[in-house]
């Protein structure tokens, strides 16, 4: 018994390893919006649901990749250090006491360029790989 | 614009605003409002505890737990709610929850738990109206949530000591950002009344604010909350019939009584999540001046995420300030009482006794949570409680043969989830 805990603890903590240290993610908004830099913290309010608005004053407008997929989790590690269990703690505790929504899901990586051409105040995140000329990387 | 508002400003903001929220729907209804999102939340909890003679429970609304009613109980920790969103408009949102959990009587009729519209003047501003929560403590707004807390349930010494949820009134949201500071500034005013042991409780003129800073990993918070009481029942008739015991009497009735009593509660809490580790600590003070009394408790508790598994440990106590077992009574009397009132004035001082008595404890609990699922999650946890000398601490249902003070242990498994 003592031997199958072992292996199932070193299993998850196996699995939950790889699949975040492989991704590269990056926070980025549309090429067309003003803003070049944002801090870390910045980042994480908006997508926590702790700050609407960008550092100038215009609304921010945060979407995320499909739930389970390995840039939304390597994204939330990244810069608000939370598992997607964390997350989903953080956003119950939001959701079900009315004082949040989570960020509007858009899809893949395709859907979040798309997205992000569209609206000026929208900001997201993506393996630094795919960003073209159209998204400005947020650092 | 200006003038009219100062010549028919009554008449007219009614209407105005009707106008300007149906404007408002007229062009979201292209957007793609209104939307709606359906949300659910429960627990099933099974708990066992070591003292047969009086029940655990997990807050005072509950009429049964376990101990004494049953060796294994379902009915303190398990809940099942459901919530209903609408967005009519990006600014205006309605929300609905409905909760299914143990209540007094022993029945489990939904009922209610927030009811509310909120209206976004900003983003960062927001204002709600009907039944809304009471944001007393850190976890007070999702204490019900067993998916949210690491623990299988909230200390029961603290959160027994502002027991209510919700309140019905209105409420606001300020939130402030600078830098990487995030204020939030929620202040509130309603009216509550709670049914529990037997008797009903009007709460009016409930007034508060809780303050919420967050910068990092951190986050702070203080609460302020009071009401100004009133019961009904059962209990009005026991304070009416220490009036017929003359100025003695009276004055007995009116130190203790609660009514259009005030109470107050002060909550100061921390929390630190540093990725791998957590931290969080609550300390409460509640005084009032009736039965009920003053007291002060506190807890500590901290986990460490190993994968899928939260180890934790809480401490949690919580002391009564006052000096109620000085408390005489009627005992002054009844050298000149005549003997057949004698055994009634005796009978009411044991009551009274009963009513003062300090409701001391304190908990040492060691768990973990489990994230076997995603959506799902499992709890176990083990309690070590330490009553006070003398007292029965929050156990009910105290049945003949239990001795008081003394300890006990409670064993408790979970499993919650959230859609």
């Amino acid at each position: 018994m003592k031997k199958a805990v072992h292996i199932l603890l070193a299993a998850t903590l196996l699995c939950l390893g790889s699949n975040v240290a492989s991704a590269d993610v990056v926070a980025v908004v549309s090429a067309s919006s003003p803003l070049t830099e944002l801090s870390s913290q910045q980042i994480a309010d908006i997508f926590l649901g702790r700050s609407a608005r960008f550092p100038d004053g215009r609304t921010a407008v945060p979407l995320d990749q499909a739930e389970g997929s390995v840039e939304r989790s390597a994204f939330y590690q990244r810069y608000a250090a939370k598992s997607p269990v964390e997350m989903k703690q953080h956003w119950s505790k939001l959701i079900f006491t009315g004082r949040g929504q989570p960020p509007r899901q858009v899809g893949d990586a395709a859907a979040v360029k798309a997205a992000l051409a569209q609206q000026p105040n929208a900001i997201s995140y993506l393996d630094r790989s795919l960003v073209d000329g159209t998204l400005t990387i947020l650092e | 614009m200006g003038i009219f508002m100062k010549y028919s400003r009554r008449k007219l903001s009614p209407v105005s605003l009707a106008l300007a929220l149906l404007a408002c729907q007229a062009q979201a209804a292209d957007q793609g409002y209104p939307t709606f999102d359906f949300n659910a939340y429960g627990t099933i909890g099974a708990a066992h505890s070591t003292e047969d003679k009086a029940d655990f429970v997990s807050g005072p609304g509950q009429s049964e737990g376990a101990g004494d009613s049953e060796d294994v109980t379902f009915a303190i920790d398990s809940r099942v709610a459901a919530q209903l969103t609408v967005n009519f408009t990006p600014k205006l949102t309605a929300v609905a929850q409905v909760v299914s959990e143990q209540r007094d009587n022993n029945s489990w009729t939904p009922y209610f738990e927030w009811a509310n519209i909120k209206y976004d003047f900003t983003p960062d501003m927001s204002v709600r109206v009907g039944r809304i929560v009471l944001p007393s403590f850190i976890v007070s707004d999702y204490r019900k949530i067993g998916y949210a807390n690491h623990w299988a349930r909230p200390p029961v010494e603290v959160y027994s000591m502002v027991p209510v949820t919700n309140s019905d009134g209105i409420d606001a949201i300020w939130r402030l950002n600078h830098g990487n500071l995030t204020n939030t500034l929620q202040p509130f005013a309603g009216r509550k009344n709670l049914h529990f042991g037997g008797a009903t409780w009007e709460g009016k003129h409930v007034l508060g604010f809780t303050d919420t800073l967050e910068f990092g990993n951190a986050l702070l918070r203080a609460s302020y909350i009071r009401a100004d009481v009133t019961s009904a029942g059962a209990i009005n008739q026991f304070f009416d019939a220490f009036k017929q015991f003359g100025p003695l009497g009276s004055a007995i009735a009116d130190r203790y009584q609660i009514n259009g009593t005030r109470i107050e509660g002060i909550v100061a809490g921390a929390r630190y999540d540093a990725g791998n580790w957590f931290t969080m600590a609550e300390w409460v003070r509640t005084s009032s001046h009736s039965f009920l009394g003053s007291d002060r408790g506190w807890y500590v508790t901290g986990g460490y995420h190993f994968g899928a598994f939260t180890p934790f440990a809480t401490y949690s106590t919580r002391d009564a300030l006052d000096n109620y077992e000085r408390e005489q009574g009627l005992e002054p009397l009844y050298r000149a009482l005549p003997p057949q009132v004698l055994p009634v004035a005796g009978f009411l001082n044991m009551q009274l006794q009963g009513l003062i008595r300090s409701t001391d404890s304190s908990t040492l609990s060691v768990g973990t949570r489990w994230d076997f699922r995603e959506n799902f999650n499992f709890a176990l946890q083990l309690d070590h409680v330490d009553l006070e000398d003398g007292t029965s601490g929050s156990l009910i249902n105290v049945q003949p043969g239990f001795v008081s003070g003394g300890s006990l242990n409670i064993i408790t498994a979970t499993v919650s989830f959230v859609y």
